[in-house]
């Protein structure tokens, strides 16, 4: 009844009830994709910082003194162990030790699917509206009919 | 800031109209009309319903920030007992939020806490110790208070509700009556 491909079925023989349902259902859907496209363009934009403290990591040198967080609020004066390492939480509560150099690649490579994900979902989207337009103008014109109808 | 909390509680106790059941309908209304008091209970309604969900997110601000001061305290108890001991550790800090890095930590006497608002403190170790534990009990007494004033409200809020309904069906009564008068 809902079809979710409108190109092989002439919208105007579909009922207007339908066609509003169909409508809410693609709104419906419309929100759940943007949710996801700024959930990973947050998730883009941490890889991202986190890239760059790696980078900014490696040229500090080993012994170096800092002033190192225990909590969000309890920083400790210590001293950096070692500039040749890094723990990347790879998700899954796994955590993998790797050098300055892999862990920026790791953050690139990461940023990069995200950002190609986005780039799907945006297309989706777009797809979406434009059936969603579709939707709506028949809507519409059958709307008008039945009032014209009603009327006379 | 625990003083402002509590005057906070007591305003929500004497500014907030109390609630009490209506026992004899007549004589509650006597002197004004039906429609005016289930007005005037409406609104106390929506007094009540903005207080509680101001005081549902001052709730949910302390559930949160009692636990954050709890490891906080335990961190500074970790580092008095790693000074007692005088070694100097090695921990993975969090760089941002998906990496770490190593750091070495020798025995100190002082660390800094970060108070908010770009405000950072250094404290020895018994200090911040104290400074914790004094937050961490006035955090759950402020959630304690909180959560009192929200039962009284949720009280409030339902006796007004049954209030209005007698009210209404008290109204629905005298009209009928009128009816079967006239």
């Amino acid at each position: 009844m809902t079809s979710k491909e409108p190109q092989t079925v002439d919208l105007k023989t579909v009922e207007p009830q339908q066609l509003m349902g169909l409508r809410d259902q693609l709104e419906g859907e419309m929100q759940n994709l943007s949710a996801s496209a700024t959930a990973l363009q947050s998730a883009a934009g941490q890889f991202g910082s986190s890239g760059r403290a790696i980078e900014r990591l490696a040229h500090q040198e080993s012994g170096q003194p800092m002033l190192m967080p225990l909590t969000s609020s309890l920083y400790v004066p210590a001293t950096l162990d070692s500039a040749s390492n890094v723990l990347i939480d790879i998700g899954a509560s796994y955590y993998v030790e790797r050098s300055p150099a892999d862990g920026t690649d790791y953050c690139k490579r990461k940023v990069n699917m995200l950002k190609d994900q986005l780039d799907q979902i945006g297309q989706v989207m777009r797809e979406k509206q434009r059936i969603m337009q579709q939707v709506t103008a028949v809507l519409q014109q059958k709307l008008a009919a039945q009032q014209r109808a009603q009327q006379s | 800031m625990s003083s402002n909390e509590g005057e906070d509680e007591e305003r929500t106790h004497t500014t907030l109209p109390r609630a009490d059941f209506i026992e004899d309908v007549e004589s509650y209304i006597a002197g004004s009309t039906v429609e005016e008091a289930i007005q005037k209970l409406r609104q106390h309604h929506e007094l009540y319903s903005t207080a509680q969900q101001r005081l549902a997110t001052q709730r949910a601000r302390f559930m949160q920030k009692g636990p954050e001061i709890k490891a906080t305290l335990s961190a500074v108890q970790l580092l008095t007992r790693q000074r007692e001991k005088q070694e100097t550790a090695t921990f993975d800090f969090e760089l941002t939020e998906e990496v770490f890095a190593k750091a070495r930590v020798k025995p100190v006497d002082a660390v800094n806490l970060w108070l908010g608002a770009n405000v950072m403190l250094e404290y020895t170790l018994e200090d911040a110790t104290h400074l914790l534990e004094s937050n961490l009990s006035v955090c759950l007494e402020n959630l304690k208070s909180t959560e009192s004033s929200l039962d009284l409200i949720k009280d409030f809020l339902t006796t007004t509700e049954v209030n209005i309904a007698r009210l209404y069906n008290f109204e629905v009564l005298q009209r009928k009556q009128k009816k079967d008068v006239s």
